[in-house]
């Protein structure tokens, strides 16, 4: 057990990542409804006092830090997307959220044993939830591909991140996505098209230079 | 309905469903409204509730894909096809009324459900668009099979949950449909 002080600040944060690093652990070994303080305390290596001082509300206030601490990644995870031209950027949105999907173990898990916490937020009606956590980021990071107006930028958008969710769920014959070729097929076959198509109604002046002239 | 008695058995548990929710009905529930006893619904279901569950979330589906079929299979183009299709498929869930019930108070139950559906749903719809597309004009380059997948996978993620397109307008879904979904696959107009 190691003792960590909560001096300073920085050490404060300190103790903070560690915990919720504990807590990510915790939850790939027992799952997120079995995980408790003391595990969390367990697998940080830290007092379970330590926990508490650091989270007053304990294992739920531990609990929607390491929900933050997942989405603040895979946001900026989507920013590192960013490339000059459209297909480039779709190409590294797809490839690097199928990886993030693929090696993130405690979603993995839960999905496994667990598939009644995640269904609501990956499936169906509940969908709305992981949509609207991504959607953002995902618009800011197309946003220079798309007409900055009304709605039209938004269903595209939600558009896109349905069919990249399908793809994560329900893997593919026709796509490899750690192929960038594979992946690029698909980017240039089925997407692009739609962005230029957004582009195009409604910017009528704009040249259509969303893609690559050649490649 | 036909003389299967698993279909006699599933429709009486969609009955229970709507009615108690899938938590308060039992085997033994299913077996007396059905009529037969609880071995005989055992021999059908061994796997006791969570099959006669899965099973029922399967059945229900194929139902649903059946009449979604009935109801566009004699659409002569793509655009048209898929147009009607989420607007049946939008009206067909809405009213719904087990469904609706369950998404609303058991929803942790029926996602584990649906989890497991996923795959094979969208590869059957998928099969039905592809017999579709070979027959139809489609863009350069584009393969009828790879299509269909895609094309599933889009109608799909848009019955399940209300996003920012309105399904109950035609114009909205004309947007969604030649916009979104069809751009890459039929050939641009002219």
């Amino acid at each position: 057990m190691v003792r960590v002080a909560s001096g300073t600040p920085g050490e404060a944060i300190a103790l903070e990542a560690r915990v919720i690093a504990g807590a990510r652990a915790a939850v790939c070994r027992w799952g997120w409804r079995r995980t408790s303080v003391d595990d969390i305390a367990r697998e940080a290596q830290v007092s379970r006092a330590s926990v508490y001082r650091c989270f007053p509300g304990g294992r739920d206030a531990v609990m929607s830090s390491l929900l933050a601490d997942e989405r603040a990644r895979f946001e900026s995870l989507i920013a590192q997307c960013r490339a000059e031209h459209l297909d480039d950027t779709l190409v590294e949105l797809l490839m690097r959220t199928a990886r993030w999907f693929g090696q993130n173990q405690m979603l993995q898990f839960v999905l496994q044993h667990e598939p009644d916490l995640i269904g609501p937020h990956l499936a169906f009606a509940g969908g709305d939830r992981v949509l609207a956590d991504a959607a953002p980021a995902v618009a800011s990071l197309l946003a220079p591909f798309l007409p900055s107006d009304d709605g039209a930028s938004e269903r595209v958008i939600d558009w896109l991140t349905r069919l990249i969710r399908s793809h994560l769920l329900a893997p593919s014959p026709h796509v490899a996505f750690a192929d960038s070729a594979s992946v690029r097929r698909l980017v240039d076959r089925f997407i692009v098209p739609v962005f230029v198509g957004a582009d195009r109604e409604h910017r009528p002046a704009e040249p259509p230079l969303l893609v690559r002239s050649t490649s | 309905m036909s003389d299967d008695p698993r279909d006699h058995i599933l429709a009486e548990a969609l009955r229970l469903v709507g009615d108690h929710g899938i938590a308060r009905t039992s085997m033994a529930d299913v077996a007396s409204a059905a009529g037969v006893s609880r071995a005989t619904l055992y021999r059908y279901f061994p796997g006791g509730k969570d099959e006669v569950m899965e099973s029922l979330v399967s059945w229900e589906q194929l139902r649903f894909l059946d009449r979604l079929r009935d109801a566009v299979d004699d659409a002569d183009d793509l655009a048209d096809l898929l147009e009607r299709a989420l607007m049946v498929a939008k009206r067909q869930l809405d009213g719904h009324s087990q469904l609706q019930r369950v998404l609303v108070t058991e929803p942790e139950r029926l996602f584990p459900l649906f989890m497991r559906t996923n795959s094979r749903i969208k590869d059957l719809v998928s099969r039905y668009l592809h017999t579709r597309l070979t027959r139809m004009d489609l863009a350069d380059g584009v393969d009828p099979a790879w299509a269909a997948d895609e094309l599933a996978r889009m109608f799909l993620g848009h019955i399940g949950a209300a996003g920012p397109w309105d399904l109950d307008d035609p114009a909205q879904v004309r947007n969604l449909v030649v916009g979104c979904f069809l751009k890459g696959i039929v050939p641009a107009a002219p």
